[in-house]
C-alpha cells in the first residue's frame, strides 16, 4: 500500500489540487454563472505564493493573502461583469484567463517569464492539501443547502423568480463570483507550494478545458460531481497510459458525449441508477404518485427522498448545474 | 377615475388610507410598440382586483412593471404609499409583494415542497453565505419554519399528498398550484397573480376562485389577471379592463363588461365577453 502510495504520491497531490479548482467552476456554474475566471485565479494564486514566498513570506500567509486578495478583485470585477449573460460572460472570463497568461509570461524578473517561477520554497504536504481539500468542500456543500442552496439553484432556473421571490441576485452572483476566485486561487497557491513552480502555461487553455472537463463530466448539481469529475480525469491517463499524447482529444470527445447523453454528468446517472435500482424505497413511502418521478432520463429531476431524507429532509444534493 | 366600492363585501373595507398600489400613469415602450401608455389605476387594500383584457393589452406587462421586473418608460408606481421607480424587484418584494408568473417557473431539481419553500426563504432568514457556514444551528431553526409556512400554504391548494414529487412529474394545472403556493408562502400583503388559472379544469378554477375569495378575506391585497371573464365577475371587487396600453373600463366587474368599449375590445377580437 505504502509503495503505491509513493509512486501515486504526485497524483494524489494532484487529484488533491485540483479539487478546489474543479469546485469554484462548478459553484458558478451551478449559480448560472458560466464563468472561466477562476482558472485566471488560478494563476493568480500561484503566481502570487510563489513571489512571495521566493521573498522570505511564509506558506500560509503567502497563500492566506492571495486567496483574499483574489476574492476581494474578483467582487470588485464583477460588478460589470454579472450584467453579461451564459455564453457572452464565459468568452471574457475565457480572455481574462488568456490575458493573465500573456503578462505572466512578459512580467519579467518578477514572473520569470516564459519559463515562469522555478524554486518556489516547499511548503504543502500531502496532510495539508487533504486539509485544504476538505475545507473546500465544506464550504461549497453548505452553499448547496437550505436558504442558500434554493436561491443559487433558482437563479439558474429563472433569474425573475428568485428577484420576485427577494433574493438579491447581483449579491448573491458576485459573492459566487469572489467565492469560486478565491477557490482558484487557493488551488493554484497549493500547486506552487508542492511543485514549486509555476509556469504560464500552467493556468492556460488546457486547465480551462481540464478544469471544465472535471466539472461537467462529474456533474455540476452537486459538489459530489465536482469531486468525483477530479477523480476521473486524475487517474484516467494512467488507466489508459496509451492515449498520451490524444489525452486532450480523448478529454474532448468524452465531454462531448457526456453533454450529450449525460447533461448531469456521472453523478446524474448514478442517481438514475440508483432511481432504477431502488424503486421499493420509494413505494414504501406513503406519499401518494411515487410511480410518476420513478422513471426519466438520466439528467432529470433527482432522485427520490430514500431513507437518507428521513434525517435531512431537505437533501443537499438536491440541486442541479 | 371612479372607484366602485366593493361588490358586497363581506367585511367593511380597511381603515388604512393609503392605498396598496398606486400606479400613476404608466407608461411602457417596448421597441416602439406603447405596451402601456398612461395607465393609471389604484389598488385599495383588503381587495381583490381584477385586471381584464384581450391577448397583448398589457395585462402582464403591467404586472412585470409593478414587481419591477420590468422599466417604466414614464410615470411612476407608489406600493403602500412608497414610490418604488428607484427599487430593485428584489427589494419590492420584501416590502411583501409576491407573484406568480404566466409561464409556470418552478425548479425542477426540487420536490414541491421545497419550491414552496422558495417563497419565504427571504423573509424568514435571506441568504447570507457566512450565516450558513458559520451558525448551522440557526439556519436549522429557520429552515424549520420556512418549512412549515410551505406546507401550510400546500396544505391551502390540497397538495400536500404531492410533496415529496418533482414538479414537472405534475400535471401543468397543479404546476400552476404549486406556483400559487410559493406565492402564499411569502405571506404577502399585495399578490399579483398572472393567469392563476391557465391550463386547469372547472373544478380546480372553482377552487381557486374560492382560495383567493378566502385571501381576500384574510385581507390580502389582489390583483388578478385572467382570461376566464366569468371568474372574475365572479370573484373581484372590482374590475380594471385594458386595451392596446389603454384603461379603458374601471368599476364593478358586472358593470364594467358591459360597457360598449369593453365589448367592443373583446368582440373586435372575436371573443365573447362572458356573463
Amino acid at each position: 500500500m505504502s509503495s503505491w502510495y509513493f509512486s501515486h504520491l504526485t497524483l494524489i497531490q494532484g487529484m488533491l489540487i485540483s479539487i478546489p479548482l474543479a469546485l469554484s467552476v462548478q459553484i458558478a456554474l451551478r449559480s448560472g454563472v458560466f464563468s472561466f475566471a477562476s482558472i485566471g485565479f488560478y494563476g493568480v494564486g500561484a503566481y502570487g505564493t510563489g513571489i512571495l514566498t521566493m521573498r522570505g513570506w511564509p506558506v500560509l500567509p503567502a497563500m492566506l493573502l492571495m486567496i483574499v486578495a483574489s476574492g476581494v478583485v474578483a467582487y470588485l470585477m464583477s460588478a460589470p461583469l454579472i450584467r453579461l449573460r451564459g455564453l457572452y460572460l464565459g468568452m471574457v472570463t475565457f480572455a481574462f484567463d488568456l490575458i493573465l497568461t500573456v503578462v505572466a509570461t512578459n512580467g519579467g524578473e518578477l514572473t520569470g517569464g516564459a519559463l515562469g517561477l522555478l524554486g518556489v520554497p516547499l511548503g504543502m504536504g500531502t496532510g495539508g492539501l487533504l486539509a485544504a481539500a476538505l475545507v473546500a468542500i465544506v464550504l461549497v456543500s453548505q452553499l448547496e443547502r437550505r436558504s442558500v442552496g434554493r436561491a443559487l439553484v433558482g437563479i439558474k432556473a429563472s433569474e425573475e423568480l428568485v428577484m420576485s421571490v427577494g433574493v438579491d441576485l447581483k449579491s448573491r452572483k458576485r459573492t459566487v463570483f469572489a467565492i469560486s476566485a478565491a477557490l482558484g486561487a487557493l488551488s493554484g497557491s497549493l500547486y506552487v507550494s508542492t511543485f514549486s513552480t509555476v509556469s504560464p502555461t500552467s493556468a492556460g487553455f488546457t486547465l480551462i478545458i481540464t478544469t471544465l472537463t472535471m466539472a461537467v463530466i462529474g456533474g455540476t448539481s452537486s459538489w459530489i460531481g465536482a469531486v468525483i469529475g477530479t477523480v476521473i480525469i486524475t487517474w484516467l491517463p494512467t488507466m489508459a497510459a496509451t492515449i498520451g499524447e490524444y489525452q486532450h482529444l480523448v478529454y474532448g470527445v468524452v465531454l462531448v458525449l457526456v453533454v450529450m447523453y449525460a447533461p448531469e454528468g456521472v453523478l446524474g446517472a448514478l442517481r438514475w441508477l440508483w432511481r432504477r435500482l431502488a424503486p421499493k424505497v420509494r413505494m414504501a413511502r406513503p406519499s401518494g404518485g411515487a410511480a410518476l418521478a420513478a422513471t426519466g432520463p438520466p439528467g432529470g429531476p433527482p432522485p427520490d427522498r430514500g431513507a437518507e431524507a428521513e434525517a435531512e429532509p431537505v437533501p443537499a444534493d438536491r440541486v442541479k448545474g | 377615475m371612479t372607484h366602485a366600492t366593493a361588490r358586497t363585501p363581506e367585511k367593511p373595507a380597511p381603515a388604512a388610507a393609503v392605498p396598496s398600489l398606486d400606479v400613476r400613469d404608466a407608461a411602457v415602450n417596448l421597441g416602439g410598440v406603447k405596451a402601456l401608455d398612461g395607465v393609471s389605476l389604484t389598488v385599495e387594500s383588503g381587495r381583490l382586483y381584477g385586471l381584464a383584457g384581450p391577448n397583448g393589452s398589457g395585462k402582464s406587462t403591467l404586472l412585470a412593471a409593478i414587481s419591477r421586473l420590468l422599466d417604466l418608460t414614464s410615470g411612476s408606481i407608489l406600493v403602500g404609499g412608497e414610490d418604488i421607480m428607484r427599487r430593485s424587484p428584489f427589494q419590492v418584494a420584501r416590502m411583501g409583494l409576491a407573484r406568480t408568473f404566466q409561464t409556470v417557473r418552478l425548479m425542477p431539481q426540487f420536490s414541491v415542497l421545497e419550491n414552496a419553500m422558495l417563497g419565504a426563504d427571504q423573509s424568514v432568514y435571506g441568504s447570507s453565505f457566512l450565516r450558513q457556514w458559520l451558525m448551522p444551528w440557526w439556519t436549522r431553526s429557520r429552515e424549520a419554519r420556512v418549512r412549515a409556512r410551505a406546507e401550510a400554504a400546500l396544505e391551502r391548494l390540497h397538495l400536500m399528498d404531492l410533496r415529496d414529487q418533482p414538479p414537472l412529474s405534475l400535471s401543468y394545472g397543479v404546476q400552476r398550484k404549486v406556483e400559487i403556493a410559493r406565492a402564499l408562502t411569502a405571506e404577502p400583503r399585495l399578490l399579483l397573480l398572472d393567469e392563476p388559472t391557465a391550463g386547469m379544469n372547472r373544478t380546480e378554477r372553482d377552487e381557486i376562485g374560492e382560495l383567493l375569495l378566502r385571501l381576500r378575506n384574510e385581507g390580502v391585497t389582489q390583483v388578478l389577471v385572467e382570461h376566464d371573464l366569468k371568474m372574475m365577475v365572479d370573484i373581484c371587487d372590482h374590475l380594471y379592463v385594458l386595451d392596446s396600453g389603454h384603461l379603458i373600463a374601471s368599476g364593478r366587474p358586472t358593470e364594467c363588461i358591459r360597457e360598449p368599449k369593453v365589448v367592443e375590445a373583446y368582440l373586435g377580437r372575436g371573443r365573447r365577453a362572458a356573463a
